[in-house]
């Protein structure tokens, strides 16, 4: 297992720069998650672990060890690349056994790991096929027995179920995360499907505009978003973002359209604010209740479980989550934001309060 | 217009197309077989008496053999170094991407553009000092330089057209540049390499100019040059050129018949998202 350090990373390709400066400290064995919008540069963060790339500044170290000037086959690391990159004229097995080819080993322990690591992935069927032959998940799980075989130091994936259905990407994620629990390697997950980086990661670090926006287990980003970029980012559907006025600050108590809400007394408050609430945090009833507000359905988008619903109060549109089933579009509803789940943000700097 | 009459329409037009490019060498076929009292009359159009003796004069007159050994030696070996050269060069500009990679390729093309004409009298002059001339060594040095523009071009085009993860795939699976290019680019590459190596060879065989000019007897001779040695001083040997001709033809096109299917793959590849 190995402990991975960024320090001061940055990458420019001509003029434009593509990260700006990243420390990361990666602990050993931790299955760690780089997320963020496409082209935010978290990729070729990936690809300067993996040393395909010379950061332009700055140093990577394994274990306290400067690693930077190394070539990829010195750093012992394995990627998994989202178009998978199986060798197109090698059966399964000897795609698997690749890497083993390469390092030379012999003959029987090549059979060994190959056999090993193929019922690892479920594979054991499948070794002597062409690539061409196999269904996209098949050939995830080649390219993913195809690093692990090699018992690397790190292991680096860059958007690996992307390629593949939605369906088969939930049972993927799964077999990722077993496989993980069994393996314990340390590895650097790259993804722009937050829910991908929430359910497997220990720790994600939100990557936007080529700085780490937030760099955190993935609950606490969810509870505790750091700015606003994450706020949206994080949680599906994304948090509703509302304008306020503060109207005192201790107690703090704001505005939003004409609701008054009372806040919890460690929030203080500035003049005006942002208002971020999830959809899920809103308490919703068909019957009035004192303090709660009264609003109309918009349009209700029924998901199985819970239904999601649009509701306009004076003005305001939020996205709202029930698991009530017999409300229909252009019912009334009453609503009030659970208060402890609100997040505060300054409209200028974006930052939470 | 009606799907039969259109049918027949494009029937007509492949016939004729077909016709006005295979004609030439059908005659040559149909002149191999005729006897010399037929050679210079119409009719027959066909031989009344199909006779052998111009394929047996052609090897038994002449030294035909060992020419068309020289031939395939020349565009053997013009072919293998073409491929090697061109293969490494066309993978380090398309994957390992150097600096200037576009002005070298574009500097490749202008080679290329030469007339071979206005390069002859140089290279004869390069070949004497040499002491290369009459040699199968100074037309496979030759002809590898003047097909390595197109094997450059066509490779380096193929070798893009494979996806650029497997590169760096195989750069963490470990290997060396060599290797990635041995183990992985040529095999993928391979009906590429092979469209590319029917072409080369088909070239080299088929040179004139360099061949006339840098060869004086057997020892190098080629088979075009060997066949535009034929006419005498008071006669031209007609069915015999054609049996030459025919002789020389004949393996080049089942050659490119026999492997049409992967000649085409190389020639399209990359052209198509796969």
């Amino acid at each position: 297992m190995t402990r991975v350090e960024l320090k001061g990373i940055t990458k420019r390709f001509n003029t434009t720069e593509v990260i700006k400066g990243v420390d990361l400290l990666i602990e050993r064995g931790e299955f760690f998650t780089l997320l963020g919008p496409s082209g935010c540069g978290k990729s070729t963060l990936l690809n300067i672990v993996a040393g395909l790339e010379e950061p332009t500044t700055g140093s990577i170290y394994f274990d306290d060890r400067d690693v930077t000037a190394l070539s990829p086959p010195k750093r012992d690391v394995a990627m998994v690349f989202q178009t998978y990159a199986l060798y197109p004229h090698m059966s399964v097995f000897e795609n698997i056994a690749f890497p083993l080819r390469v390092r030379k080993e012999g003959q029987d322990t090549v059979e060994r790991e190959v056999r090993r690591v193929a019922a690892l992935v479920g594979l054991e069927r499948h070794l002597s096929k062409r690539p061409s032959q196999l269904s996209g998940g098949e050939r995830q799980r080649v390219a993913l027995a195809r690093a692990i075989v090699r018992r690397p130091r790190v292991f680096l994936m860059d958007e690996p179920l992307s390629n593949l259905d939605a369906r088969l990407r939930i049972i993927m994620r799964t077999e990722l995360k077993r496989l993980h629990r069994e393996l314990a390697i340390t590895t650097i997950y790259v993804t722009h499907d937050q829910e991908e980086a929430m359910s497997l990661s220990d720790r994600v670090a939100v990557f936007h505009a080529g700085t780490i926006q937030q760099c955190a287990p993935a609950m606490e980003l969810y509870r505790r978003p750091a700015n606003l970029f994450v706020a949206r980012f994080i949680g599906s559907p994304p948090m509703n973002i509302v304008e306020a006025k503060v109207l005192s600050q201790r107690p703090a108590v704001i505005d939003m359209c004409g609701m008054t809400i009372e806040l919890p007394a460690t929030v203080v408050a500035e003049e005006g604010v942002l208002a971020g609430i999830r959809p899920e945090d809103v308490e919703l009833s068909t019957r009035a209740a004192p303090a709660m507000a009264e609003a109309v359905v918009d349009v209700a988008e029924p998901v199985g479980v819970y239904q999601l619903l649009e509701i306009v109060y004076n003005g305001l549109r939020l996205m709202v989550r029930t698991e009530m089933e017999d409300i229909r579009a252009g019912d009334r509803v009453y609503f009030r934001p659970i208060a402890e789940r609100i997040h505060l943000f300054n409209p200028v700097t974006e930052r939470r309060l | 217009m009606s799907d039969g009459a259109k049918r027949l329409l494009n029937g007509f037009i492949l016939l004729a197309v077909i016709l006005w490019s295979v004609a030439p060498f059908v005659w040559q076929v149909i002149t191999s077989f005729k006897p010399s009292t037929e050679l210079a009359t119409l009719p027959p159009l066909l031989p009344t008496h199909p006779t052998l003796e111009n394929y047996m004069s052609v090897f038994s007159d002449r030294p035909f053999g060992r020419i068309i050994l020289n031939s395939l030696v020349v565009a053997s070996f013009t072919t293998i170094f073409s491929l090697l050269t061109g293969s490494l060069a066309g993978f380090a500009l398309s994957v390992l991407r150097p600096r200037g990679g576009y002005i070298f390729l574009g500097f490749v093309l202008t080679v290329s553009m030469f007339p071979p004409i206005s390069t002859v009298s140089p290279l004869y002059i390069i070949m004497r000092e040499l002491g290369l001339r009459d040699t199968l060594f100074a037309l496979v040095v030759t002809y590898t330089t003047f097909s390595l523009p197109l094997t450059i071009w066509i490779l380096t085009n193929f070798f893009r057209s494979i996806p650029r993860e497997l590169y760096l795939s195989a750069r963490v699976d470990g290997c060396s540049n060599f290797q990635i290019f041995y183990r992985i680019f040529l095999p993928v590459a391979g009906p590429g390499l092979f469209a590319t190596a029917i072409l080369v060879f088909i070239f080299a065989w088929n040179e004139f100019l360099f061949a006339l000019t840098f060869t004086s007897t057997v020892r190098a001779r080629t088979v075009p040059v060997e066949i535009a040695l034929f006419p005498g001083v008071h006669e031209m040997p007609w069915a015999e050129i054609a049996a030459a001709s025919v002789i020389v033809t004949v393996p080049v096109v089942l050659l490119v018949f026999l492997f049409q299917k992967r000649i085409i793959e190389g020639l399209t590849a990359g052209a198509i998202k796969r």
